[in-house]
């Protein structure tokens, strides 16, 4: 069974050929994989991230935007190597929902 | 296992878990080695934070359309060619 | 996050559209709480700081196109460099002042003929010569176009305004590993006078990677 990743041969409909605007979240994220990956602190190497993007449900595989998926794929493999725990990451989610 | 330029293969029909990176829709077919690219560490164990050693040699494999997609419509010499590593592959 | 509800699935059509699972405004909003926790985490934690985050936002824009097109346009106009670019992307490409680094070291030229007309796609995921082209475009991206050039590259090219004729070898290439392919276009006729630097603006992003022809003069 293909990952959600593995489209090759499927129909996906017709192509939306439009450019989008960046937003400061794909902004954001991008550079934390710049801080994180090959030529920042090399934490984590792409194919581990591909693989993390490749193991979301299909249907947040196929809702999430390219960065969404990356900051997922980040979560789960900064979790996995113990740059953080579960707690301390919902800790600072929470103290962030509160001041928002 | 020594493959080269020229050589007739076979993708392997397998379906394993994990990070692979030889697309499903290629499993099973036979295409043509057109170029040798190099060794490279294999990704299925860069994935999960192995070495992915040894390396692995990395073929550019040509596969006639109509021999990919059984309603493929489109030039009858029309091709779509992939990157496989060898452990991928066997001889046709 | 909330689940998808399936219902029926016979049709075959692959609903990666269905407007019921859009991405909902708070998930939208705790994508990006989520993005500032981890910054702050991880900059408490001493992996980066936050004068490292100011200066990767305020460092030069990466690649564009045109970086692209200026390698193309010498190799239009200087035979021998073109030969160069084609047996030894990598050096060719640095000779022009480019330095491919480590990040991508594995740069494939691919000419476009008479006889031959290249495509290039990353099914798997978005594969793309960052390196020399920038980021991707966002329908490079796409499952639309990842899922269907391979299978039917002739429509997925008439979308683009783009006609082979029948005798011409479409080639559909998947960067599936670690090469990162970069399309040559042919000289457009009646470029004959065109200086080096008038022959870059007629070289778009979508023509290195194969979805169109290069502007005309």
């Amino acid at each position: 069974m293909p990952g959600p990743h593995d489209v090759g041969g499927k129909d996906f409909g017709p192509i939306d050929r439009q450019d989008h605007q960046r937003t400061a979240f794909d902004t954001h994220v991008d550079v934390l994989q710049q801080l994180m990956g090959g030529g920042g602190a090399r934490l984590y190497r792409v194919d581990e991230l591909r693989r993390c993007i490749e193991s979301l449900a299909p249907a947040d595989y196929h809702r999430f935007s390219y960065y969404q998926k990356w900051l997922t794929a980040m979560r789960t493999l900064l979790l996995e190597k113990g740059l953080f725990s579960r707690q301390e990451l919902d800790r600072r989610l929470e103290h962030m929902r509160r001041q928002s | 296992m020594n493959l080269s330029i020229g050589d007739r293969v076979r993708v392997r029909a397998g379906d394993p878990p994990g990070h692979i990176r030889t697309p499903y829709y290629l499993r099973g077919k036979e295409g043509v080695i057109v170029a040798r690219w190099g060794e490279f560490r294999n990704p299925e164990e860069l994935a999960y934070g192995k070495q992915g050693l040894p390396k692995r040699t990395l073929f550019l494999v040509r596969f006639r359309q109509c021999d990919v997609w059984p309603d493929f419509i489109g030039g009858a010499h029309d091709t779509v060619s992939a990157d496989i590593y060898d452990h991928w592959l066997e001889q046709a | 996050m909330p689940g998808h509800d399936h219902h029926d699935h016979d049709h075959d059509h692959d609903h990666a559209l269905d407007p019921h699972a859009a991405v909902t405004e708070e998930e939208r909003r705790e994508f990006e709480l989520l993005e500032r926790s981890i910054r702050e985490l991880l900059i408490e934690k001493g992996v980066f700081t936050a004068d490292d985050v100011r200066r990767v936002i305020d460092r030069a824009a990466t690649r564009t196109p045109a970086d692209g097109a200026r390698v193309i346009a010498r190799a239009w106009t200087d035979p021998a460099y073109k030969k160069r670019l084609i047996e030894t992307p990598k050096e060719a490409v640095e000779e022009l002042g480019y330095d491919l680094g480590p990040a991508e070291p594995n740069l494939v030229v691919l000419e476009q003929s008479e006889r031959v007309h290249y495509v290039v796609v990353c099914t798997l995921c978005s594969c793309y010569p960052r390196v020399l082209l920038g980021p991707p475009p966002d329908w490079y991206k796409s499952v639309a176009y990842r899922a269907r050039v391979v299978r039917d590259p002739r429509g997925v090219l008439q979308e683009f305004g783009t006609e082979i004729a029948s005798d011409v070898e479409v080639r559909v290439v998947d960067s599936t590993a670690d090469m990162r392919y970069l399309v040559l276009p042919q000289r457009p006729k009646g470029s004959e006078r065109l200086n080096e630097s008038e022959l870059s603006r007629l070289v778009t992003r979508d023509c290195m990677v194969g979805v169109t022809f290069p502007d005309r003069p």
